[in-house]
């Protein structure tokens, strides 16, 4: 008998150091895709039955602040996200650790090189991070999408009238007005933020050659005094505000503007690559629509939308964290071919990795276009880091983001005022003068921390926002 | 112009008034059983069209209710229970009695009330991680249950007003100091302690922000506040969903305020001498 509860004491034992599982908290902003991963996940348990990965969503507003505290208390989480702060910053504050002691060298293959360039995802050589979700070679901001039925319904057709310029959206649009008569409009403006501003006319700035992050390369120098600003406001914003936006619009929500679009009350919405994956949560069933690239100017396009791997997001491995082997293990898996796949077929976002081919996965029409239009509309383009590493040291957007009024903000004021394009100008110009400033001081900052980097990593003179086949 | 109409136009500017105060809350329930859409093309409507009990539904499952209500419940009630205990002694001292550094004590105690609280939480985060109480609803509990400067000028003044003989006759009684103030003073005080209960206890319910950072490492130890924020994704905000856990979460504080409302309504109205 006392053999027999020695032998039980034993099992019982050995059974509970079975189960003991390592818990790895993954920690992001992204709660829609919570059900997502438990789903996907029930595939990598099959492998690593000691591993419970913890997905833990934060939301993003307090996002930075709770990563900071986590890193303060040292309990921080195994594995977590960012796409704001860059790595070279995320591995100057001591939060990431280099992922090539842990993840094998045929994981990095996957991906296109281009993110392990120096200065990007690659930091005093060696690797911090790895890309999350989303292609760099796929345009993410600033699309146009529109509802075929509002078009019907102002006696237009959808296959044949999609405006192409801007006289041609203005007429279209005016047409929309005129037969809607009050019940549905061409298009409304969600002005409460200067976020949804830049959501609305990202694109059109794009055509132009002005996107973020605004630098003429040409000359290294922020771009707000370029003639094609002051173009598109007289030509296009200010005849869009005063003939075709509802008044009201700089009070109207981005809720509220898509769910105009969904509901049939309006016949174009402009924004991310995210939203086919809006559509299916906030739309009726039957809702059909389609998607395109914004207008460009009548004379044709001056630019086109720059392929950045930069703002690509990206997970990184806690340095802190106390199981980095299994924390690496969750990582592979996270960026995996199969957890890839499975995110790019069900429509959560497109995949970073070279291995998945995102246009024969992709089962979304819309998101299927979009992979097509990238390759008309987009073109690499420079990022200093091309031209010296340590410019990823250099904090010029997080100086520009601190400068208010930004660039949004005075279209914004400019377009509820209905400035004449001369006061648009000099505002525009005296942001110019405080942008540059902010970008010598960055450099300067950049250089007092010892990294030799200088105005001249900010000039690519070869480039031009025309050149579709420009290379580093 | 009559009394009687006097009566009528004040009744029915309150009335309106009364109206103005209560939509958002009606808005809330009603939007908890309205679709996304309805919600969004006939925001006003208060009667849904299409009835709805899905986003309750979600509602429970997404903002883990069934861990984070027993959660919000402990914090809750201890550092209610731990608030009252404190905040009735200071203000049964500081009201009734005179001692040296009386004044500056007091002074301490309401310069407390002009720090935001923003400034303090890395000091209490650091405090409490060094105590081991991070990721633990006694950390938690702890945290929220510090010297609150209203509770304390609220007992302070509502002893001040209770007449000396009271004391003098239950000293004659032979009733030792620990014994008049729990068996005299604290029972009289019932008004005041109805009000702490009902303002820490909301103010523990709806708190986000230190439940939030203090189980940054334990998302089990969560509170319904924090909860809550799972409703705002990256690219949408599930706003009848929300509306459905700010409904299910309202109820306990009603019970609450339901239960305590007498005494606080007698403070409010100024009757603070019981």
């Amino acid at each position: 008998m006392r053999r027999f509860l020695s032998v039980l004491l034993v099992a019982v034992l050995l059974a509970s150091l079975g189960v003991a599982k390592v818990k790895i908290r993954v920690l992001n902003w992204s709660q829609e895709m919570k059900g997502f991963v438990s789903d996907v996940a029930k595939e990598f348990y099959k492998t690593h039955p000691n591993i419970e990965i913890v997905w833990d969503s934060v939301v993003q507003s307090q996002y930075d602040q709770v990563l900071s505290l986590a890193f303060r208390s040292g309990d921080t989480p195994d594995i977590f996200f960012h796409s704001t702060i860059v790595p070279v910053e995320i591995v100057g504050r001591g939060w990431a650790e280099p992922l090539e002691k842990w993840i094998p060298k045929s994981h990095f293959e996957k991906f296109p090189s281009v993110y392990f360039t120096e200065g990007v995802d690659r930091i005093n050589g060696k690797i911090y991070a790895l890309p999350a979700k989303g292609d760099y070679r796929i345009v993410r901001r600033g699309w146009m999408y529109y509802n075929p039925k509002v078009l019907r319904e102002a006696g237009l057709d959808p296959n044949k009238d999609i405006p192409k310029t801007w006289s041609e959206f203005l007429k279209v649009a005016k047409k929309i007005n005129e037969s809607g008569k009050g019940k549905f409009y061409a298009m409304v403006i969600p002005g409460t933020k200067s976020s949804n501003i830049a959501r609305t006319f990202r694109g059109f700035v794009a055509n132009l050659g002005l996107m973020e992050p605004f630098i003429d390369w040409r000359r290294g120098e922020y771009n707000f005094d370029s003639p094609l600003w002051i173009m598109f406001y007289k030509e296009f914003l200010l005849p869009l505000v005063k003939d075709i936006v509802p008044a009201g619009w700089d009070s109207l929500d981005k809720n509220l503007a898509r769910q105009m679009f969904v509901q049939g009350k309006t016949a174009f919405y402009f924004d991310g690559v995210w939203m086919p994956g809006v559509f299916k949560k906030i739309a009726p069933k039957n809702f059909e629509y389609g998607v395109t690239y914004a207008p460009v100017p009548d004379e044709g396009r001056w630019g086109y939308y720059p392929f950045d791997p930069t703002t690509i997001p990206v997970w990184y491995i806690s340095s802190k964290s106390k199981h980095k082997k299994e924390a690496a293990e969750v990582l592979q898996f996270l960026t995996s071919e199969y957890f890839q796949s499975e995110m790019v077929k069900r429509g959560y976002d497109y995949s970073p990795l070279a291995v998945v081919n995102n246009a024969k996965l992709v089962e979304n029409p819309a998101l299927k276009k979009i992979i097509d239009i990238s390759k008309k509309v987009g073109t690499v383009s420079p990022i200093p880091q091309y031209k010296n590493p340590y410019a990823g040291f250099v904090p010029y957007s997080k100086k520009l983001g601190s400068i208010h009024p930004n660039v949004w903000e005075i279209i914004a004021e400019s377009l509820v005022k209905k400035l004449p394009p001369d006061q648009f100008r000099e505002k525009l110009l005296e942001y110019k003068k405080k942008a540059d400033e902010s970008l010598l001081e960055a450099i300067k900052e950049a250089q007092s921390k010892g990294y030799k980097v200088s105005k001249e990593d900010f000039v690519f003179p070869n480039w031009s926002p025309l050149l579709k086949n420009w290379r580093p | 112009m009559s009394r009687r109409a006097k009566t009528l136009i004040l009744q029915i500017v309150m009335t309106i008034l009364v109206i103005i105060w209560i939509f958002p809350i009606v808005w809330v329930v009603s939007t908890s059983f309205k679709t996304t859409t309805e919600m969004f093309m006939d925001p006003l409507n208060l009667i849904p069209k299409e009835f709805t009990w899905d986003n309750y539904v979600r509602a429970w499952n997404l903002a883990n209710f069934s861990k984070y209500l027993t959660n919000t419940i402990i914090y809750s009630v201890f550092s209610t229970i731990i608030v009252l205990f404190i905040s009735s002694m200071s203000g049964y001292v500081l009201g009734r009695y005179d001692f040296p550094g009386k004044k500056l004590i007091f002074v301490a105690i309401l310069a407390t009330i002009l720090m935001p609280s923003r400034y303090t939480f890395i000091p209490i985060f650091d405090l409490v991680r060094k105590m081991g109480l991070l990721n633990k609803l006694g950390g938690l509990i702890l945290v929220s249950s510090g010297v609150n400067a209203l509770y304390v000028m609220l007992f302070s003044g509502y002893f001040s007003t209770i007449p000396k003989s009271f004391e003098e006759a239950a000293i004659m009684e032979g009733a030792t100091f620990p014994q008049i103030f729990l068996k005299i003073m604290l029972p009289l005080s019932k008004p005041v302690i109805g009000t702490v209960i009902i303002f820490h206890f909301v103010s523990c319910w709806n708190d986000f922000f230190f439940p939030l950072i203090l189980t940054l490492g334990n998302p089990n130890a969560r509170t319904l506040g924090v909860g809550l924020y799972a409703f705002y994704g990256e690219y949408t905000t599930d706003w009848t969903g929300l509306a459905a856990a700010l409904v299910i979460s309202m109820v306990p504080i009603l019970i609450v305020f339901l239960m305590f409302q007498k005494y606080f309504m007698r403070v409010m109205a100024g009757g603070i001498k019981g």
